[in-house]
């Protein structure tokens, strides 16, 4: 590691639990993007998805007392997260990832470039995702978590994330074969 | 880093689709490189599928941009709530309070008849 690399997750939370609360915002920022736009994804909702972001800070700092030394602090993040989600989604009991929509969608906008509606493209054909398919995707895609790391989080064995990849990958491709790369910035 | 290669019947090392499949993004992202690279990019050159499938995670990708409201005022917040208990303040000394408290339990032994009253209206006639 150069002089010049960023301290790793695991230091600035050892540093936060050793009363350095801007080690805790730091890492804080540095999650909050890929974990919001990976819970964003999960639950199609952005505002539960920014509550649930602050709720898995809040909750690793009510445990922090229970990291130590050597511990991965991104898997544990994930998995907080994971929970709080699936608690989230038994709460709300809602239709929100029907493949019907997204099969819809496909006939009724089969190819549309503005950024909106290719969002609204790439949410309907996430959401016809088996679930465990779409969290593996999900989890690799926004969250850039490791296939070791995916599979700590949801509890699958590494051969199982990577079919869930390859086969979630290959539905994606076949709902959005028609989309153009580079029409997909919606900044 | 192991290479992503598959060895065919005949021995010879080769890169399947599958094998490709989980690199894809992190190859989008221009995040792999050396052997693992190349033989993404190998086994992309040859595929149709798998350069399509990177084309699609392309697209997924490019809509997780945008602006993001920062959270962590909120955050920050919360944690100052949590951690008031640990902060509160002393309870402030109110004299008015406490003499008043004195004179109610003191009364009834200082006179008499207010004595005979707080008899009567605890235990009953």
């Amino acid at each position: 590691m150069g002089p010049t690399a960023e301290p790793s997750d695991e230091s600035l939370f050892a540093a936060y639990c050793g009363g350095d609360v801007a080690a805790f915002e730091v890492l804080f920022r540095r999650y909050q993007g890929p974990l919001g736009r990976h819970l964003d994804r999960m639950l199609n909702d952005q505002a539960t998805a920014e509550e649930l972001v602050v709720e898995t800070f809040a909750r690793l700092h009510t445990h922090r007392g229970r990291f130590y030394p050597g511990a991965a602090v991104r898997p544990w993040v994930y998995s907080i997260a994971r929970n709080l989600a699936r608690k989230q989604y038994r709460r709300d009991r809602l239709v929100r990832w029907s493949p019907l929509e997204a099969a819809e969608l496909r006939a009724a906008r089969p190819s549309s470039t503005s950024p909106a509606e290719v969002a609204h493209r790439v949410t309907a054909a996430l959401a016809a995702l088996p679930a465990p398919q779409r969290e593996a995707c999900s989890l690799r895609l926004f969250g850039e978590l490791t296939l070791e790391e995916i599979a700590s989080v949801t509890g699958a064995s590494l051969g199982t994330v990577k079919s869930r990849l390859f086969y979630g990958q290959r539905r994606l491709r076949e709902l959005l074969a028609d989309m153009d790369p580079g029409s997909g910035d919606t900044t | 880093m192991n290479r992503i290669i598959d060895i065919a019947r005949g021995g010879g090392a080769t890169t399947s689709c599958a094998a490709v499949s989980p690199w894809l993004a992190d190859h989008l992202r221009g995040q792999l490189a050396g052997s693992h690279a190349a033989d993404v990019e190998e086994h992309i050159g040859r595929c149709v599928a798998c350069r399509e499938t990177r084309a699609a995670l392309g697209v997924v990708l490019a809509t997780a941009g945008g602006e993001r409201p920062d959270l962590w005022p909120r955050l920050a917040k919360r944690l100052a709530t949590e951690a008031a208990p640990d902060r509160l303040p002393l309870p402030v000394f109110d004299w008015r309070a406490a003499v008043a408290s004195i004179l109610v339990l003191t009364l009834p032994w200082l006179v008499p008849g207010a004595r005979y009253l707080t008899t009567l209206l605890i235990f009953g006639a």
